[in-house]
């Protein structure tokens, strides 16, 4: 006679939760050239076509030397994608292939589902945010002035980008979906949040347009751990920040427990 | 009772083409379509895309630099900029598609799809390499169209700019299909893109004016092929150009050679692509 065995995992399955998680860790680290060195390169081109087209060394952006102000921006702008691209691929990837069952099927509920891909992605944004930011050290000094402020704005766009890449990758049905979110929201917004100038020495209707870009706010609290300068307001960057992460875990819930995209 | 059928006969002559007369007109221009379909099957990735990179880059540096104003080689920066981001976008469409399609044939096994029809080595370098240049230049084409609202642009030499354009294209297919007939996996060509292609490209001086680099850079970049791409596309636009046009020409001649050898070469010895 077979016996079955009923597993109990508590309140929390933790060991499923692990096991998600060291999966989508794994789906970056098998190719570390593509997902953390390209990036890395990525950042450092960046850095050396900004600053050469701009007489870096000389300009001043907000009273410091323009490389200064030019370089948290880019590793922050590198944990956005980062952090985006890991749980959007996964999950489209997942789909196109079938192997998205082999995560349906286990006993893991719709949060603990949702925070694997999410950590993962997170994992892989600060990653190569902090890959970037030690490289660049050799080009221009970047000492944290407000360390908590540092990790606060990176934590937390790692967290968000993950969940939007994790929505993106439960919406888009095909490659060529995630690539259409990818140029027409994501690079866009990153672009147009003040990674390259300060909204200050914007027209109007750019700065006023700048301040509903809530990867301005991620952008700018991060550099202000750095520089010590805001082009905004810390306290509304903090909030908007923390606003949008809960609103972004209420959405990846909502959407997994109604099996959106996922189940039949 | 063993005597073959006779229309199974197939004459013993080494090499011979039972089909077709010396080239495969139809099998060469059903790769090239099969090559030039399967970028116009996505164009969000393949043209819309490297569009909006483009308006983007021109919105960023206008931002932050306060482009009207500044001159850039005489003619403002924007309209300096411009060709140069044109000439990096088809660079990057016209490596893209040939070294795609070959890794992810060659993963998916459908490669034999290409290596058994009769076609010669130098047929299948030309069909895949005309769909590269057919990417690259249609992407030029829809920047150019792109663009204009924001920054006019005149032709002043269209020579230039068609040979440019083609030779560019032609070289970044070649290099593509290079890369392509060596890579294994998507990774390879990822590293190629990533270490390479980009680096050189966005190196070759089409965010500033070589001229005003310090020695050893302003050395190196005429060392960069990429440069000369992106210096006589820009002439024939804006109407002058950092290096010499006469040597961009020759190299952009020799370049084109000496891949087209190399890559005819790797298809003829079946190098990775035949056990």
């Amino acid at each position: 006679m077979t016996t079955f065995h009923l597993r109990v995992t508590g309140g929390v399955n933790w060991y499923g939760l692990w096991t998600l998680y060291l999966k989508e860790v794994r789906h970056f680290l098998k190719l570390p050239a593509y997902t953390v060195l390209a990036p890395t390169v990525t950042g450092l081109l960046f850095l050396a076509i900004f600053t050469l087209a701009l007489g870096g060394a000389v300009r001043q952006v907000v009273g410091l030397p323009f490389i200064e102000f030019l370089a948290p921006g880019l590793a922050i702008m590198a944990v956005i994608h980062a952090s985006f691209d890991n749980p959007a691929a996964s999950v489209v990837q997942g789909k196109l292939h079938g192997s998205i069952v082999d995560v349906l099927m286990p006993p893991l509920s719709p949060a603990e589902f949702t925070l694997g891909y999410v950590l993962g992605g997170a994992t892989r944004g600060l990653l190569v945010g902090a890959a970037l930011l030690v490289v660049m050290q050799i080009f221009v000094p970047l000492v944290p002035r407000h360390p908590g402020v540092v990790l606060y704005f990176a934590v937390a766009t790692a967290l968000a980008l993950a969940m939007l890449g994790f929505v993106a990758g439960l919406w888009a049905p095909k490659w060529d979906h995630l690539a259409m979110v990818n140029n027409f929201t994501i690079t866009p917004l990153a672009f147009l949040s003040g990674v390259f100038y300060s909204i200050g020495g914007l027209p109007d209707a750019w700065q006023t347009a700048a301040l509903f870009n809530p990867f301005f706010y991620m952008i700018d609290g991060f550099r202000y751990g750095f520089i010590g300068y805001a082009d905004g307001s810390l306290m509304t960057g903090m909030a908007v920040v923390a606003v949008l992460n809960l609103a972004l875990w209420f959405l990846c819930h909502r959407l997994i427990a109604s099996g959106y995209r996922l189940k039949p | 009772m063993n005597t073959p059928h006779p229309q199974t006969v197939v004459p013993a002559v080494s090499g011979a083409r039972l089909i077709t007369g010396a080239v495969n007109w139809y099998g060469l221009y059903t790769l090239y379509l099969k090559e030039v379909w399967r970028f116009l099957k996505v164009p969000a990735q393949t043209l819309v895309g490297p569009a909006a990179t483009t308006l983007l880059f021109l919105a960023v540096f206008s931002l932050a630099l306060g482009g009207a104003t500044r001159v850039v080689g005489g003619v403002p920066f924007l309209e300096f900029l411009a060709p140069g981001l044109f000439m990096m976008a088809m660079i990057q469409s016209a490596f893209a598609n040939p070294s795609s399609s070959l890794v992810m044939a060659k993963i998916q096994g459908n490669i034999v799809d290409l290596l058994m029809p009769p076609l010669s080595p130098g047929e299948i370098a030309l069909g895949m390499v005309a769909g590269g240049v057919t990417r690259g230049l249609v992407t030029g084409l829809v920047l150019f169209i792109v663009v204009q609202p924001f920054v006019p642009l005149a032709p002043t030499h269209f020579f230039f700019i068609l040979f440019h354009a083609t030779a560019a294209s032609m070289a970044l297919a070649l290099i593509g299909m290079i890369v392509g007939i060596w890579a294994e996996k998507f990774d390879h060509i990822a590293a190629a893109t990533n270490f390479v292609v980009t680096p050189l490209a966005f190196l070759s001086g089409t965010f500033y004016s070589v001229e005003r680099l310090p020695g050893i850079w302003h050395t190196l970049s005429q060392l960069n092929p990429f440069f000369y791409m992106i210096d006589g596309l820009r002439y024939g636009f804006i109407g002058t150009a950092d290096g010499s046009l006469t040597v961009g020409f020759a190299v952009m001649v020799v370049l084109n050679l000496g891949l087209w050898v190399l890559c005819h070469r790797l298809l003829v010895s079946g190098y990775k692509l035949k056990p």
